[in-house]
């Protein structure tokens, strides 16, 4: 067995509740994710999936547990350092596409490239172009984010989160806002760029359609993963 | 695309959001450069007032009481290549049509090379023609055509005070001209060498009529220079002997010749140097008030004779060799008379001469050493001096001598044949140095310096005289005007500062609305900051990118606020010439900008606001991705602020520790006398202030919790608590503009209330008087109010006067914008206000000796001291001030304190012992300032009776509180203008109320929706709004008013002191309502659409 690009082990998460307490969102999860597979994660609302994608993705902080990334232990790394596997190593879609509304769909795509430690700008606005071409874009560049439907504006999303080719992609409700034909459009993408592009993807989803499109799918219950769909 | 890009393109994209900001940071930086800019106003409108002054006059010697030949002005030139003017100044007054009289007016005898100085050449004025400044003009009413006098004190080259000087009973002349002309401030119309920007009232008229009329032909007591040059060394080179006032005189054998001055007292340079020169002994006369024989069984004696005193030397003085200094020779008639041999006893009465010119009688004793034949002293007649009002009097009845002569004495027959045969042939000799002790006086201490040699001897002595005596020690000295005159002008109160300082709260109102009109901003954009930390830039570089879009805000704004800020300085410029004049005494400022101090001024401004909008960014940055992304406001974050907050000790400790001090420092000052009680309460209320927003603050945090009453009110006060520090911003403005105001009003003083104190500025003194001429009757005496009839006037009944001796200096008092060089200063008899008690009793120290050498001095009032000089007082180290007396010395000042009051009638001068003032300025004689006490009830009388009596000498005397008054007049406008610019602060953080509650509104609408939603009417939503910021507007006004009450308690005791009442509850009314009103709108703006589709939004 090759080596996991991802592995959690005993992920715990609360938070103080007002009235006294803990609230335990997570209780002791674990995880390995083979480099170049995909999974999902379903669940109820406020089963913490979210909460489990923001600790992935390093938006957020296990209580207890530890979180290895590509051979790199997460809980050694100060800030600085979390933000440049963020810029490098992780790419994530939310829900809500986040595009900045006073920039172009190409400038967009390209914020993350704007970090110093990124690719030089001309490599990367070619990437971005490929990209965006690759998504069905490429006669949207000049428009702003207003100016797009919700599925491209969703695409650009996606393309966002590739430009810098993390290894590791995470989606949170990728198609939570979008119809049903967008969603299998934006669902075929994320396949296609994990077949493709050989990141590994983690998609958090209320969507049974889009999990089963993946490798593997996990079920968060009581703030347990348990693999398969409960 | 780069980040400077994407800032760029963020800020423009968000230009709307920005505009606040922007509009924030341009008020700020207009104000911040507008302020500074009118020091610079102030500062250019002083110097090119201090050139209009002199036009293109550098160097100035004013000879002041003294004449040089006019040609000097000729010789000067040849000798240095510089034009120069000469001119004759004389003080006086002027009456136009219908008598009306305008005292203190400078008259000007000039010709076309004092025109020339204006830089507009122009014609001679004809012998009958005057011409007026625009001020003066003006004040008299007259135009071209109009006849016009001026009257002045009739010029005397002895000085009017010296023993032996005329003074007669009319000593001013008068002459009626026509004028010609009215002169601008170009055409040198504002002439005067005083640093001050008041305009004098200023009268020109022909060199050589004004010369005719004072009788000094061909003389000039100013030469003005019209360039640079060693103009001291120039006139050593071309001075004459007749320049200063020295002339010879030829014994009738033409043995010797003898140096005398048109002063008759010669100066006591001239007599040091001369006397070392040559064969030459030294003279002085006196007139003594007897002579009689001494120890005699039946004594004699004749009044009024002239004694000689003289060194011995062959040829030249009739004092034999040996003579001892209490002996004395007598002429044949006095031997006769008195019938003395040689060896009697013989004393002599004689007049000693005091500061105020009072005469006390003394005598000493000597023995006959001879007896000289009427012959031998022929020629000590001929050569005798030449007293005005004396030498040439008919008969012994007719002597007009100054000193107070006993009129049964003058009609001795003895003696009026004595004059009759003799005339001023001296009685008696003695030797000089026992006429110098008795007859010394600050005017010199001979009459004449006699020289062995024929006329071929005239020369060489002349070369040795010019060449020892220094024209400085004469008071021949010129000072380098221009110079001085804007060095004056750029050491002004710097009223940049002053603005600045006024202004600073309306500075920090401006920021503190825009560092929160920033964090809303940011706020708003919470997502797209979360996403940018999602794909990996740090917190910095995020922080770094919105700091860069507020950079371009606070260009613009700078660039914009350098635009507005020279239009708040032509307001402010306006203010200054409308309704606060009184700060600038109605000087006319005209609006003046360096390039620097706007560029000063914005990179100030924008400094300030990119700190503030720093400090706005680092809070909204400091959260994580998940909370922006999320939407999530900071209370609901993991850790609660409410407990980092209770957690933090200086938070919750020092805000009641704080209040427990400051109760403790105002019980301690109510129950103890401090020396510095209104420093201590101010401090005390600052502190209070500050402990009081602590409590706010801590309130607050406990508001952010749960808990408590659950009411719809209590719901609104609540969110009070969510957004803790725009409330907090918001308070705090309140309360420190509150204060400010509140503390600042209750300085107001009534100069009124305690003005008939001893204790007070007028030192008890109803009326205060100041005349252009001098007045030389002791106003102090009963005889000098039987020489001037004040003795008739009912209205001065009971009312008695200090007279004050003055010499003319520049203004320090607040009416001088200009920083004074060279105070003025006064001669005081301190006995005189010590023994009423008056202004305090540091009197005392003006009658100490200083071990080094200094003359004490005392300050005007303490305003002078610390703002109108800058000089710091003490007996041991108090500052001195250099001046230079009428011998070309240096008198040292030493300010050994002064009058203990802010504001008394002395403000802008020094105080120094008449003694002193005498000894150094013997010139300077009589008084030209009183003060007077009067009944109580007729002070209008008094005052119509002195103006009556005194009017031809240009007196104008004014209440002392009206003096006061206008004194304290610029402090009161400083005042008003701090209030109407603190309460444009205020007005500021009322605007800023209404953008709070817009933008909480926004906030908050889809919690508002749901309230109607579930069933509440418009009405008691924007009742549950409109609570919770009234609150907020109690509590800051609560805050500031209370501090303020301790700041204020010393001046609520403070006898002086008249609270406005009613001005600060129309100021709390006024600004309670400006608040609510912006609340009110605000709501009403915000509410007047849907709120339902908030709801669909979530």
């Amino acid at each position: 067995m090759t080596t996991p690009i991802l592995s959690l082990t005993n992920i715990a998460k609360s938070y103080p509740a007002p009235s006294g307490g803990v609230v335990e969102v997570l209780k002791s999860v674990s995880l390995e994710v083979e480099a170049g597979r995909s999974i999902a994660i379903v669940g109820p609302s406020g089963s913490g999936k979210s909460t489990l994608l923001n600790i992935i993705g390093t938006l957020d902080f296990p209580s207890s547990g530890s979180m290895v990334l590509e051979g790199q232990d997460m809980d050694r790394l100060g800030e600085a350092e979390k933000a440049a596997v963020r810029n490098q190593k992780i790419g994530f879609v939310f829900q809500q596409h986040y595009l900045l509304p006073q920039c172009n769909v190409l400038e967009n795509v390209l914020v993350p490239t704007l970090i110093p430690q990124s690719k030089a700008l001309q490599i990367a606005e070619s990437r971005a172009r490929d990209l965006l071409e690759q998504v069905g874009l490429s006669a949207r560049l000049d428009y702003r984010p207003g100016q797009l439907s919700g599925g491209e504006q969703l695409r650009v999303a996606v393309v966002r989160a590739m430009i810098n080719r993390p290894r590791l992609l995470l989606a949170d409700e990728p198609t939570g806002s979008l119809d049903r034909a967008g969603a299998e459009n934006l669902a075929d993408l994320l396949v296609r760029m994990n077949r493709q592009q050989g990141m590994t993807l983690i998609v958090v989803t209320h969507s049974i359609p889009l999990a089963q499109r993946m490798d593997s799918m996990y079920s968060l219950v009581d703030g347990m993963l348990i693999p398969g769909n409960r | 695309m780069t980040r400077i890009s994407l800032s760029l393109r963020s800020t423009l994209y968000y230009a709307w959001s920005h505009l606040s900001v922007l509009a924030g940071i341009t008020l700020a930086v207009a104000v911040l450069v507008g302020a500074l800019l009118v020091g610079d106003s102030v500062k250019e409108t002083l110097s090119q007032s201090a050139l209009l002054r002199l036009g293109g006059a550098h160097y100035a010697l004013d000879t002041k009481g003294r004449y040089v030949r006019e040609d000097l002005a000729d010789r000067l030139q040849s000798e240095t290549s510089v034009a120069m003017a000469p001119a004759l100044l004389l003080p006086g007054v002027a009456i136009g049509p219908a008598a009306k009289q305008v005292n203190s007016i400078q008259i000007v005898g000039m010709d076309e090379r004092f025109r020339g100085l204006s830089g507009q050449p122009g014609a001679a004025l004809p012998g009958d023609g005057i011409a007026l400044n625009s001020k003066l003009a003006g004040e008299l009413g007259v135009k071209a055509g109009d006849p016009v006098s001026i009257r002045f004190s009739k010029p005397s080259q002895l000085p009017r005070d010296a023993p032996l000087s005329s003074r007669q009973g009319d000593d001013t002349v008068r002459g009626t001209f026509t004028v010609v002309a009215v002169w601008g401030d170009d055409q040198l119309g504002r002439f005067s060498l005083t640093a001050n920007q008041i305009v004098p009232c200023n009268a020109f008229v022909s060199l050589r009529s004004l010369q005719a009329l004072a009788g000094l032909d061909g003389k000039a007591n100013l030469l003005l220079a019209a360039g640079d040059g060693d103009f001291d060394a120039a006139f050593k080179k071309v001075w004459r002997l007749d320049d200063m006032g020295l002339a010879w005189r030829k014994s009738h054998d033409y043995k010797y010749y003898q140096l005398e001055s048109d002063r008759i007292i010669m100066d006591s340079a001239v007599g040091r140097v001369a006397e070392g020169v040559g064969n030459s002994a030294g003279a002085l006369t006196y007139l003594v008030n007897s002579i009689s024989s001494e120890g005699a069984t039946n004594p004699r004696s004749t009044p009024y004779s002239f004694i000689l005193a003289m060194a011995p030397g062959p040829g030249l003085s009739p004092v034999p060799p040996g003579m001892k200094d209490d002996e004395i020779l007598v002429n044949r008639w006095l031997a006769d008379q008195l019938s003395l041999r040689e060896g009697d006893g013989v004393r002599v009465a004689y007049y000693e001469f005091t500061a105020w010119g009072r005469f006390v009688e003394t005598s000493r004793v000597f023995k006959v050493n001879g007896i000289v034949g009427m012959e031998a002293l022929k020629q000590e007649r001929e050569l005798a001096p030449r007293f005005p009002g004396l030498t040439d009097a008919g008969r012994c009845a007719d002597w007009d001598i100054g000193m107070p002569l006993d009129a049964g004495k003058m009609e001795d027959k003895a003696n009026e044949a004595y004059w009759d045969a003799y005339r001023d042939t001296p009685k008696a000799i003695v030797t000089l140095k026992a006429g110098q002790a008795m007859w010394s006086n600050r005017f010199g201490n001979l009459t004449a310096i006699r020289f062995k040699g024929d006329a071929s001897c005239l020369p060489a002595i002349e070369a040795t005289l010019r060449q020892r005596l220094d024209p400085p020690e004469l008071g021949f000295a010129f000072s380098p005007v221009r110079q001085i005159a804007l060095k004056a002008a750029g050491q002004a109160l710097d009223f940049g500062q002053l603005f600045l300082g006024m202004s600073l709260f309306v500075i920090v109102a401006a920021l503190m609305m825009t560092a929160l009109l920033f964090s809303f901003s940011i706020q708003q954009r919470s997502r797209e900051t979360g996403i940018l930390l999602a794909v990996g830039y740090t917190p910095a570089r995020v922080r770094w990118l919105l700091i860069r879009e507020g950079l371009w805000v606070a260009g613009a704004g700078g660039l914009l606020g350098a635009g507005m800020g020279t239009l708040y300085t032509r307001a402010l410029i306006w203010a200054l010439s409308h309704p606060w004049r009184g700060a600038v005494a109605s000087t006319a400022i005209r609006f003046h900008s360096e390039p620097l101090t706007i560029v000063v001024g914005v990179v100030a401004g924008i400094a300030m606001a990119m700190i503030a909008l720093v400090m706005a960014t680092w809070r909204q940055t400091s959260r994580s991705a998940r909370e922006l992304l999320g939407g999530q406001e900071g209370v609901f974050s993991v850790q609660s602020p409410v407990s980092r907050g209770i957690r933090a000790p200086v938070g919750v400790i020092l805000p009641p520790l704080g209040l427990a001090v400051a109760c403790v420092l105002v019980v301690l000052g109510v129950a103890t006398p401090l020396q510095d009680p209104v420093e201590i309460f101010f401090a005390a209320g600052s502190l209070l202030l500050v402990s009081l927003l602590g409590l706010i603050r801590l309130y607050f945090i406990r508001l952010a919790g749960s808990g408590g009453r659950f009411t719809l009110a209590a719901l609104g006060i609540r969110n009070m608590g969510r957004r803790r520090t725009r409330s907090l911003t918001v308070v705090g403005l309140m309360a420190v503009g509150c204060f400010m105001v509140f503390a600042v009003s209750s300085m107001q003083e009534n100069i009124e209330k305690g003005a008939a104190e001893r204790s007070s500025g007028t030192g008890g003194f109803a009326l205060f008087g100041e005349s252009s001429i001098p007045i030389l009757a002791d106003l102090a005496s009963p005889a000098g109010w039987e020489k001037l009839r004040l003795d008739q006037e009912p209205g001065l009944r009971g009312a008695s006067i200090v007279p004050i001796k003055v010499r003319d200096g520049d203004d320090a008092s607040c009416l001088n914008l200009n920083r004074a060089q060279s105070p003025r200063l006064l001669g005081v008899d301190p006995v005189a206000f010590e023994a009423r008690g008056a202004f305090g009793p540091q009197w005392t120290l003006l009658k100490e000796s200083l071990p080094d050498g200094c003359v004490p001095g005392l300050v005007g009032d303490s305003n002078t001291a610390q703002w109108g000089l800058q000089k710091k007082v003490g007996r041991e180290n108090g500052d001195v001030l250099l001046y230079r007396d009428e011998q070309g010395g240096t008198l040292k000042v030493r300010l050994v304190g002064a009058l203990p009051m802010r504001v008394s009638v002395f403000q802008g001068t020094v105080l120094i012992p008449a003694a002193a003032f005498s000894e150094r300025y013997p010139s300077e004689s009589g008084a030209r300032m009183f003060l007077a006490d009067v009944p109580k009830g007729r002070e209008q009388d008094a005052r119509e009776g002195l103006t009556r009596r005194l009017g031809k000498l240009g007196v104008t005397v004014s209440g002392t509180v009206a003096r006061l008054k206008e004194f304290h007049s610029v402090e009161s406008t400083y005042l008003a203008m701090f209030l109407v610019l603190g309460g444009l602060g205020l007005l500021l953080g009322s605007a800023g109320m209404g953008i709070v509650v817009l933008r909480a509104i926004r906030e908050r609408r889809a919690e508002f929706a749901l309230l109607k939603a579930v069933g509440y009417s418009d009405q008691q939503v924007r009742g549950m709004i409109a609570g919770e910021h009234r609150v907020m507007v109690a509590l800051g006004l609560a805050a500031g008013v209370v501090s303020s009450l301790a700041a204020m308690w010393p001046n609520l005791n403070e006898p002086g002191v008249t609270l406005p009442v009613a001005t600060m509850l129309a100021f709390l009314a006024g600004i309670t309502l400006f608040h609510l009103l912006w609340i009110e709108l605000s709501i009403r703006w915000a509410l007047r659409a849907s709120l339902m589709p908030a709801l669909r939004n979530q």
